[in-house]
């Protein structure tokens, strides 16, 4: 059994707009933010999950160097349901070194990256205003926030696809249990650019509607991107946290899961296992779920492998889309609304479930108390995480 | 926070004139002069003949690593927890990437697409070794070693599973690497396991302390290496195991911080 610890203070910036107010507003009203791609120069045919206007939003000409998509993204999720002041505490209460930090990210400033090769002038250089390790390299956003929020404990990237900022909680847990920090930011911050929207395309998996995740008709996913900030602190009884993990790998294929989705499975064992719990004692689970053809039908094997159709499970990427390295912290943020709403939420834009499913997949939001979810993140590579969310106990 | 310690049992290094650890042996210990060469990046072996033919240079370099630490352990690979930790990732993909991307109508190889990903090494190792077990890759800038090296140690300490660490940067091509230059590609690895065994090479124990400045080379040689690439921090504490040396090592961490590094016993 794990030590658990405690989720202290979150936010989250989407598609579905600026903090948790309008999370919760949009989840508990069915309102999903998918849009056909608008994205500029993507001439892709496909619906995205854009964050509304964050190109309007204020960067400080102090930090000029490092404006990118990514870092304005994090930024601005810093400003929701007063993040910095929950910063600002834990670092008076532990001390700057005692704070920790870790970064899920796949995308990190790509964009910058895309202007500045569309910017080289006729010897093909790079244009004088690209900082490379400030904005497009993997750990640019890692670097943003701890010299912003001025941090001085451990930090480091995981980039591990798209199971990156669900991985990040297994290491802040390590972290409080070395006594290497006191308190661990998670910040899984992924941003729309060109290389996703054309790097799915070349795939084959995207869908040219809304996604419908575990639909008879879905076509592929929708695209999302979402900066989800999480602080995480030794744990107390009663407050919300990390009640276990697991993790594994497929060993199987690049990009398509394990046709008995046996990695799915043992990272799901080893959470229950890690938490000390039967899978009937969880409430609710929130699927992987990307409204991938193959994808959905293995995780609907896996999760019916383990919990039979007993326990309740949607997946919420009809929302506001696939937000990659962002997805599992946002994910931990929406189960932690599903406990404080006392809601299931719905499996948005599935209107008949592919009859050949087997688990308990809910197509509305349904009211029930949710003591303990279990989140589902699954990556590129072939590599698994679930996490366990609910209340601590003294136990 | 605590010490953190478990035995060594493998190193290995690549790099232009360092191919391996029993080349970089002598030079490392007895302070020869190092010359770059120009080798290329060897071929991983423990890929299938499908996967040699599209492996990128991130993972065969990083594979290759990782399969000769796991035959000096002599513990099943499917067994061994991979840490892959890289600065810049694969800077090849991410030039052919970005230089795509800026044509009117991009047309994407979905494999370099997917090769681009920092975790395609994890994904390469797990499918050739048939592995279910966990692995991580991570990126730290400047700090990527000491990062990594601090994850993999503190994983087989909590976990007791064997890890392999493998740490590796590739150079920057054309334009990129005007503005992110290195001297040549690096790579090296450290096999650790908290069990005692007869291939043992050493015990070792890390801190994060108060910041030092950093342990330098002996062998003088090596300086360029050492500053023409960001995972080539990690020589000194090669030199110091090679010397079979028992002096605490200083690596720069994140500031305010260094890892003190200690090499107790040598068994080998």
């Amino acid at each position: 059994m794990i030590t658990p610890i405690q989720i202290s203070h979150y936010t989250a910036v989407s598609a579905l707009g600026y903090g948790l107010e309008a999370h919760r507003q949009a989840l508990m009203t069915e309102q999903g933010a998918l849009a056909s791609c608008n994205y500029k120069n993507a001439k892709v045919n496909t619906f995205i999950g854009r964050v509304p206007q964050l190109e309007a939003q204020a960067w400080p000409n102090l930090w000029k160097d490092y404006f990118s998509r990514n870092n304005l993204l994090a930024l601005t999720a810093l400003h929701q349901d007063d993040f910095l002041t929950a910063i600002s505490n834990a670092k008076d209460r532990y001390g700057a070194k005692r704070v920790g930090l870790l970064l899920g990210t796949t995308t990190s400033g790509f964009s910058e990256a895309e202007r500045a090769y569309r910017q080289r002038d006729k010897q093909g250089n790079l244009p004088n205003d690209f900082d490379y390790r400030k904005t497009a390299h993997p750990y640019a956003t890692g670097e943003f926030l701890r010299n912003y929020l001025a941090l001085q404990g451990p930090a480091m990237t995981i980039a591990t696809a798209c199971s990156s900022s669900a991985k990040a909680f297994i290491c802040a847990q390590r972290w409080l249990q070395l006594n290497l920090c006191d308190a661990v930011l998670i910040a899984g911050i992924d941003s729309l650019c060109l290389n996703i929207l054309y790097g799915f395309h070349s795939l084959g998996i995207l869908s040219t509607e809304k996604c419908c995740p575990f639909a008879q008709n879905r076509s592929g996913l929708s695209l999302g991107e979402a900066a989800a900030l999480v602080l995480v602190e030794r744990a107390n009884t009663g407050k919300i946290g990390l009640l276990g993990f697991g993790e594994s790998t497929d060993g199987y294929h690049m990009s398509a899961p394990h046709p008995e989705g046996k990695g799915a499975i043992l990272a799901m064992q080893a959470a229950l296992n890690s938490a000390k719990l039967a899978p009937s004692q969880i409430d609710y689970i929130n699927f992987h779920g990307t409204a991938s053809l193959q994808n959905d039908r293995i995780e609907d094997q896996a999760v019916y492998q383990l919990f039979k159709n007993e326990v309740p499970a949607s997946s919420t990427k009809g929302w506001m889309g696939h937000t990659l390295g962002a997805a599992g912290a946002l994910e931990v943020i929406i189960a932690c609304l599903a406990i404080e709403q006392k809601m299931l939420w719905a499996t948005l834009n599935t209107i008949e479930i592919d009859q050949s499913l087997r688990s308990y997949i809910l197509l509305k939001n349904t009211a029930a108390v949710v003591k303990k979810a279990l989140v589902n993140s699954f990556g590129f590579g072939g590599n698994n995480c679930s996490l366990i969310i609910g209340e601590i106990s003294d136990e | 926070m605590n010490n953190l310690s478990c035995y060594l049992y493998a190193i290995e290094i690549c790099t232009p004139g360092l191919l391996n650890w029993q080349q970089a042996q002598p030079i490392l210990a007895n302070s020869l002069p190092y010359k770059l060469t120009s080798d290329p990046i060897p071929e991983a072996k423990i890929l299938s003949v499908k996967e040699k033919r599209r492996a990128s240079a991130t993972v065969n370099l990083s594979l290759h690593i990782a399969t000769q630490l796991q035959q000096t352990m002599q513990i099943e690979a499917n067994l061994l927890k991979p840490i892959f930790a890289s600065s810049d990732g694969d800077s090849d993909i991410f030039n052919y990437l970005s230089t795509e991307l800026a044509q009117p109508e991009p047309a994407i190889s979905p494999t370099l697409f997917h090769q681009s990903l920092h975790n395609s090494a994890a994904g390469y190792w797990s499918i050739a070794t048939r592995s279910h077990t966990p692995s991580l890759s991570i990126s730290a800038g400047d700090y990527t070693f000491s990062n990594g090296l601090l994850t993999a140690m503190s994983e087989v300490v909590l976990t007791q599973i064997p890890t392999l660490y493998v740490a590796y940067n590739l150079i920057s091509c054309a334009p990129l690497d005007k503005i992110n230059p290195m001297l040549t590609w690096f790579g090296m690895g450290l096999g650790f396991s908290t069990k005692k065994m007869p291939q043992t090479l050493a015990k070792i124990t890390l801190k994060l302390v108060a910041a030092k400045s950093e342990t330098s080379l002996v062998n003088t040689s090596l300086e360029p290496l050492r500053k023409g690439n960001p995972i080539a921090c990690s020589l000194p504490l090669l030199e110091q195991i090679a010397k079979r040396g028992l002096t605490d090592i200083y690596l720069d961490y994140l500031p305010p911080y260094s890892l003190k590094i200690n090499l107790e016993e040598y068994y080998q």
